[in-house]
């Protein structure tokens, strides 16, 4: 195409990367902050702070208390749930859905949460979607069908995908500049943010675009499978992943066992409380009151990369094991474990905070290529004297996404505490005040895209940022320090994590204050700048 | 006509440089490669896999999660291919070509039954 | 603890394989550097990434370490490319103090 293959994949490298990224950068913020969604959950709902996690628990305990909460208020339901407590997530939750009613595709969901530590059912809890609203963003994205989102996401993975191996291809000193780094220097400097912040977490962002993709393969690629099973692909689906082959109903009444009796037939099969083995994550009880139903019990997939974490499933009539977990064939373990590298389900505390700085990194990649692509062409406007629209416009969507989508997830969590509980629909008014903010600073955008708008903007932010903690000091029973010292360390965590990304965004608006100097950002952290000579 | 084509200057300069003719075949070029390289891309790695779902000689499952798995390192070369090509037309008919290719040995093996792997389907 | 001595031994590995490289070399210790020099430190950065993930595995088992050494390789790249643009100096009293806390943690 071009004159040579290298710069043929320059070009493709900077079109495909530029045409996507501010939709990539969406995407990559949203899913590094839902990689911490059960932390942001909980944080969400101040009404749940009082329960800590007990590693000494009676999980037997816990599960009957559980089953017999569902048993007085749903008996009726058309499933149950009962999720353990984790670190991460110090509650019991039982939930159940009932039957699906006219016009409904399913029935209605319902929760319920209990101290596990005193045995109490908390009150209920402020309604928020959490960080399960940021988990959704990430692929589902909002304000359109969620088919539309993934083929819009899937085709700018896609982009993302080529920009990385044509980033490698072109990236003949990949290893000679491996460490390399040269602050100060203006456009190079661009370019050394952006090629470093690529090459030292390039394992995770190819391996976070390509499972990304076979995550949702049966939607972007379906045609292995429909002309293999034409019609009937439910059969390779249930070959797949038996644990969801639910049973039918059979029509048949019966009466299920007592908790007290399912909990003996769980326990005789399952250790319950031994340390070495893998927890119970969830129990689900199918079919209620039906001759087919079902107890499906889950265990925690933490650790466990290269397996599916084993499940069993019992006759709630009879309480006799009827299926359990088998081995899996190395294609079958390959896509799970590709789904699970994406999901990082099976992270513990350390692999997780590896997980968000690398995303991060993920998002200081995209930005800092933005940046340097704003900057060449600023120079050229400077060269030429041209005006050029591209460039406003390219620096219009740069001010907006990298500046305001911190802006938009500060605001979600001050509408957290600020709307009050019973107003109505909060859910839908909290995520509102995401997309609001996010679009005032793209309104913002349109008027001024000079450094000083940048830095009076990452100001904002960290102070919106630094007052989270007394936001959430205010607006719940726990703070910072009395969170630390009862251990509660999941919301104190969170708490630091916003003074931390306070300070950041404080030091990236102290760096923008040099007109002179040209800075490039620090490799780690998502701090941008946009540095136009004057 | 040997001057270089410049692809790296915005669009928008090269829309208002209208009166030069090389920018609407600058454009009708980078144009061409990029449908070449959604869309033809696309046939390409579908094709692909559904042979691969055939002919691997795996169980039926893992065969098609194999050949799904791999398409998009397909579609991925198949894209980085369609920009490297010096001539304009020719990765067209090399890829409409090699999936026609693909799909008739896809239809050969199946007529031959040869995975008798839980055949089945289209 | 140990899971603090497998990421400075992560950390030592790649400020050793930094320090094979002329001009990181230059800016640190301030002189030359040999090819041999270079050789010994490429060796003993190897050498060290394959004990990182020999005592990561050990704790975590071989799958789960993988994933591990690739995140700690990363994240300790990107701390030695921050101290080798702004600090250089310091890298070099760094390294043996790492090694002596990793030593520690070990064996406490």
């Amino acid at each position: 195409m071009k004159d040579s293959f290298f710069r043929s994949m320059t070009w493709l490298h900077t079109w495909v990367g530029l045409l996507t990224c501010w939709v990539l950068f969406l995407v990559f913020f949203a899913g590094t902050a839902a990689y911490y969604r059960a932390e942001i959950n909980l944080w969400m709902q101040p009404e749940n702070h009082i329960s800590q996690y007990d590693t000494n628990a009676d999980n037997q305990q816990l599960i009957l208390k559980g089953l017999t909460s569902l048993a007085q208020q749903a008996p009726n339901a058309e499933s149950w749930w009962v999720y353990l407590p984790t670190q991460r997530m110090p509650l019991l939750t039982y939930a159940w859905s009932e039957p699906a009613t006219e016009g409904q595709r399913f029935g209605d969901y319902h929760q319920g949460f209990i101290n596990p530590s005193t045995g109490d059912t908390l009150p209920k809890a402020r309604e928020s979607r959490g960080g399960d609203f940021l988990y959704r963003l990430h692929f589902d994205l909002y304000y359109m069908s969620a088919l539309t989102a993934r083929w819009i996401v899937g085709f700018c993975t896609m982009f993302m995908l080529v920009a990385i191996i044509s980033g490698i291809v072109i990236h003949k000193r990949i290893f000679k500049d491996f460490f390399s780094f040269r602050p100060a220097k203006g456009p190079r400097s661009w370019l050394d943010a952006h090629a470093a912040s690529s090459v030292l977490a390039l394992p995770f962002h190819l391996m976070i675009t390509y499972t990304g993709l076979v995550t949702l393969m049966f939607m972007y690629m379906p045609w292995g499978l429909s002309t293999q099973y034409g019609d009937e692909t439910q059969a390779f689906y249930s070959q797949l992943r038996p644990i969801f082959n639910s049973s039918t109903p059979s029509g048949e009444a019966a009466t299920m066992l007592s908790p007290q009796q399912l909990l003996a037939s769980l326990s005789a099969v399952i250790p319950m409380n031994d340390e070495t083995a893998s927890p119970i994550e969830m129990l689900q009880v199918e079919h209620l009151n039906d001759a087919n139903a079902s107890v499906t019990v889950r265990m925690s997939p933490e650790h466990s990369l290269n397996q599916q974490a084993p499940w069993y499933r019992f006759s709630a009539v009879t309480g006799k094991l009827t299926e359990e977990s088998t081995a899996t064939s190395a294609a079958n373990k390959t896509q799970s474990t590709m789904i699970a590298l994406h999901s990082g389900r099976f992270a513990g505390q350390g692999l997780r905070l590896l997980y968000l700085l690398a995303g991060i990194t993920g998002c200081v990649m995209i930005a800092t290529g933005a940046i340097m692509w704003a900057e060449k062409l600023a120079q050229k406007q400077q060269k030429s004297g041209q005006f050029k629209p591209g460039l406003a416009l390219v620096q219009m969507l740069n001010l907006a996404t990298f500046a305001g989508l911190p802006i938009a997830l500060a605001s979600y969590f001050y509408a957290n505490r600020l709307l009050p509980v019973t107003f109505a629909d909060r859910e839908y008014w909290e995520i509102q005040c995401f997309f609001i903010s996010w679009a005032l600073v793209a309104l913002l955008a349109c008027f001024k895209r000079d450094r000083q708008i940048w830095q009076r903007l990452f100001l904002f932010t960290a102070l919106l940022y630094g007052l989270l903690p007394l936001l959430n000091a205010i607006t719940s029973q726990y703070q910072l320090i009395s969170n630390l010292q009862r251990q509660a360390y999941v919301l104190a965590g969170f708490d630091l994590m916003m003074l931390a990304l306070a300070a950041l965004f404080y030091m990236a608006a102290k760096r923008l204050r040099s007109p002179k100097k040209v800075r490039a950002t620090q490799a780690t952290k998502a701090t941008t700048e946009l540095g136009i000579e004057s | 006509m040997t001057e270089k084509i410049e692809m790296t200057r915005p669009l928008t300069q090269r829309l208002t440089r209208w009166k030069t003719s090389t920018i609407w075949r600058d454009s009708l070029h980078v144009g061409n490669r990029c449908l070449a390289a959604i869309f033809g891309g696309y046939l390409l790695s579908a094709v692909a896999t559904i042979l691969l779902a055939q002919i691997l000689p795996l169980s039926q499952v893992d065969r098609v999660l194999t050949a799904m798995m791999l398409s998009f390192t397909v579609y991925t070369c198949t894209v980085l291919w369609v920009f490297s090509v010096k001539s304009m037309w020719r990765f067209w008919l090399d890829i409409l070509a090699l999936s026609g290719l693909l799909y008739l040995a896809y239809l050969a093996t199946k007529a031959l039954d040869i995975n008798p792997i839980q055949g089945g389907g289209l | 603890m140990t899971a603090t001595s497998e990421l400075l031994t992560c950390f030592i590995a790649m400020g050793l394989l930094a320090l094979s490289y002329f001009s990181h070399h230059r800016a640190v210790r301030n002189r030359p550097l040999t090819d041999t020099q270079a050789r010994g430190f490429r060796i003993a950065g190897t050498a060290m990434l394959a004990l990182c993930y020999w005592l990561a595995s050990h704790h975590y088992g071989p799958a789960y370490a993988s994933v591990l050494l690739l995140g700690w390789v990363c994240f300790s790249s990107i701390i030695l490319v921050i101290l080798i643009s702004y600090k250089p100096r310091w890298l070099q009293p760094l390294l043996p103090a790492s090694a002596l806390v990793c030593l520690l943690g070990l064996l406490y």
